[in-house]
């Protein structure tokens, strides 16, 4: 099941929560703990929605600089081999 | 009766963090606790006795933790215990809201072959929202018996002590019903284990302990090493070599299991799950019409400033700056012509003209940060990513499209979020050709002044910068990237109503900065800029800043436009907004009681103002974005490169402009 979160993700361009765990006909409570998980592992990397606090004259300094979405996660490099790894 | 034999039953209670473990086990213990640390560890150990009817229990509390694995000290502690002292009955509390996640450390828990109560706590918070768990159908998916808790209010401790001695009594009648580990890896678990063969501790379950070592753990590799003979340890290595992947198989086959587990057990009516929320992104993240939808959005964000804000800029320009500039020009009537000059012309004519148009600006932040507040700004940058996608760039764009909307410094910087470094590159490349908050500002200004429609102007506008940054997302992914897909997960917030408190800070403080801007920055380069079409001879065609604008003439003439636009355009450098400054200072007329709207729009054609628009747009960033982009990529050859790439993408795109509106008959 993982391995096919992996997959899915690894298509390319932005999935939300909701998409995913209609693709894989579950809820998105196991699809967090799931990408949890393989934060764990290292195939995704977990992105904070804080700014940097690098620039004083951000006109959106206290705003989510990633408009407002909730978490955020990011396939790594790991995680694209993983994945190419398990399809050959 | 009892199980060891000397009258006790010894519970270990297990769980994951918050999930009401402390709580029972208080319940069960009462005042008959014992505190201490656990032998060797600095990790506190809780034990108590608990008394029901004519039975006496030995309750041990095991730290919390998600998992079994060899990562942490209380994971140790909470598997050694269970593999080497054996309790009687293992009794692991789940929180009945999170039930995927407690269910995962279950799927660890069976493998250790103690018999087991699963007891559901927190089913009064599930029910509230909205969660209906059947906890007859989780015992019978689960193969153990499952107990109802609320322990905050003390419901379903005797149950689940009648039901403790149940299982010590009736072990047949309770079956585990296991997770197996991923299909496809079932063999190569089978040929570890008989590798391991004879030479597992007793204690230690075989099959768990072959899993372990698939899955990396350290502490069981350290334990079966010195046990077998080097040449099967060679093998078992072999194995875990060329299945490296079999870690993801462990942990997909434990989940594949939770899935089972909740799909059977867990009703979710189909009225009560679907929201407000979900009803409105079925259409505001579809593929189609969410780009619609965010279109007319955008739409609908520049109609709404240009109906509220120009006006009040018009009033700002009219009855503000003029009547000051006016009134500058009278009181200082007496001083020195350049001390009135500076402040009337290069001042009030740059600042001031800045000024004016922050009306504009304030209303447009504060619909896009309505938009955000009430969620809608994740969902399109969720449909701007599949608009990406469309063009071929699998959502490369989706971070500096959104940050460089403000600003595209934060575009620039916010790169460092990707890991690989070629995507990251292209991302700072890119970052520069998202219109932000300076560009936005001389559209804002320009467009109403020559252009009827100001709205559908606008949004043309931005829509072909949009288009810009995809083709050249594309073409870069073509040349530089080749086809390395980034992506992305996100969790889209619900929708709410706007906190008014929250969009009124955000414009405040924006607003704030804007003028501090204006005070500092804006203002030095109206000065300077001032200063230089004012010297030597006091006229500016012949003063140093025209004599060097003459030199682009033949540039700008290709589009229409003289050398004080293309000296505006590149004091943008500066600062965005210092485009409008200069405009403001180098066509003058506060003095003469003339606009300077009236005066642009004499000197310049709309098709040559279309041109303008479409160049600054694409335009080299301003020097605080140039210099993040030297600090991000560490190279001055590539910020070169994306200074040269962004002149030639700007000069085409402001002469392909001009000639279209030529033709048009402009």
């Amino acid at each position: 099941m993982l391995d096919r979160l992996l997959k899915l993700v690894s298509f390319g361009g932005a999935h939300s929560l909701k998409q995913l765990a209609q693709q894989l006909d579950t809820s998105e409570g196991l699809i967090e703990s799931m990408l949890d998980e393989l934060v764990r592992m290292g195939y995704l990397k977990s992105i904070a929605g804080n700014c940097h606090a690098a620039c004083p004259d951000c006109p959106g300094a206290n705003n989510s600089c990633l408009a407002g979405a909730g978490r955020l996660w990011a396939l790594t490099d790991a995680g694209r081999k993983m994945v190419g790894a398990a399809t050959n | 009766m009892s199980a060891n034999g000397n009258g006790t039953i010894r519970i270990a209670l297990a769980g994951q963090p918050n999930v009401g473990k402390s709580t029972v086990f208080n319940l069960l213990t009462g005042l008959s606790q014992h505190v201490g640390n656990w032998p060797g560890k600095t990790v506190e150990q809780k034990s108590g006795i608990c008394h029901y009817e004519d039975w006496t229990f030995d309750v041990i509390d095991l730290p919390g933790t998600y998992s079994l694995s060899a990562n942490s000290p209380e994971e140790l502690i909470a598997r050694e215990y269970i593999i080497r002292e054996k309790p009687d009955v293992l009794v692991a509390i789940l929180n009945a809201a999170t039930l995927e996640r407690s269910l995962y450390l279950v799927s660890e828990l069976m493998p250790l072959s103690v018999p087991m109560v699963i007891g559901l706590n927190m089913i009064d918070v599930a029910e509230q929202s909205g969660l209906q768990i059947e906890p007859h159908v989780l015992e019978a998916a689960l193969g153990v018996p499952v107990v109802p808790l609320v322990a905050a209010k003390g419901k379903g401790i005797k149950e689940l002590l009648s039901q403790v001695r149940d299982v010590i009594c009736n072990s047949a009648a309770y079956t585990a019903n296991a997770p197996d580990i991923r299909a496809d890896h079932k063999d190569i678990l089978d040929q570890v284990q008989i590798l391991l063969a004879d030479k597992i501790p007793p204690e230690y379950p075989p099959t768990w302990v072959a899993l372990k070592l698939l899955e990396g753990d350290q502490q069981i590799r350290e334990m079966m090493h010195p046990r077998l003979d080097p040449q099967v340890w060679e093998q078992v290595l072999a194995i875990l070599k060329e299945h490296e992947d079999a870690c993801v198989a462990v942990a997909s086959g434990r989940y594949e299991w939770v899935a089972r587990m909740v799909r059977a057990a867990v009703v979710r009516p189909k009225t009560g799950q679907i929201t407000l929320t979900d009803r409105l992104d079925r259409w505001v993240t579809h593929s189609t019409w969410g780009l619609c939808i965010l279109g007319l959005i955008l739409a609908l964000a520049f109609w709404l400033t240009y109906t509220i804000g120009s006006p009040l800029t018009r009033l700002m320009s009219d009855y503000v700056v003029q009547n000051v500039a006016a009134w500058a020009a009278r009181a200082l009537s007496a001083a020195p012509h350049f001390l009135a000059s500076l402040l009337v012309d290069g001042v009030i004519g740059g600042v001031g003209t800045v000024l004016t148009f922050m009306p504009i600006l304030v209303i447009f932040f504060a619909v896009l940060a309505i938009l955000e507040d009430v969620g809608y700004m994740a969902r399109g940058a969720f449909v701007m990513d599949r608009f990406m996608h469309l063009m071929g760039l699998h959502g490369k764009s989706f971070l500096p499209l959104f940050l460089g909307f403000g600003c595209n410094v934060p575009a620039v910087m916010g790169s460092r979020v990707i890991e690989s470094e070629r995507a990251r590159l292209l991302t700072v490349l890119l970052a520069p050709l998202v219109p932000c908050s300076g560009r936005m500002a001389v559209l804002a200004f320009l467009v109403p002044v020559f252009f009827a429609s100001p709205t559908l102007v606008s949004w043309a506008l931005l829509t072909v910068n949009l288009v810009v940054l995809a083709l050249a997302g594309w073409a870069m992914n073509k040349a530089i990237l080749r086809g390395k897909p980034a992506a992305f997960i996100m969790e889209l917030p619900l929708y709410h109503l706007p906190n008014w408190r929250t969009i009124g800070l955000t414009v405040w403080q924006w607003s704030v900065s804007f003028v501090r801007k204006a005070g500092t920055v804006i203002l030095v380069a109206s000065v300077v800029i001032w200063a230089l079409s004012s010297y030597p001879a006091g006229d500016i065609e012949n003063s140093l800043l025209g004599r060097f604008g003459q030199m682009l003439e033949p540039v700008g003439g290709l589009m229409g436009l003289d050398w004080r636009m293309m000296l505006a355009l590149l004091s943008g450098f500066v600062a965005k907004e210092n485009v409008v400054a200069t405009l403001g200072v180098l066509f003058g007329g506060q003095v003469q009681g003339v606009g300077l709207t009236t005066v642009l729009r004499n000197a310049l054609s709309p098709a040559a103002a279309l041109a303008f628009l479409v160049l600054q747009m694409l335009f080299i960033p301003c020097v605080a974005t140039v210099g993040a982009i030297r600090q991000e990529t560490n190279s001055w050859r590539w910020t070169a490169f994306s200074v040269l790439l962004l002149l030639l993408i700007s000069l085409a795109g402001g002469m392909v402009a001009y000639n279209t509106g030529r033709m048009l008959g402009w």
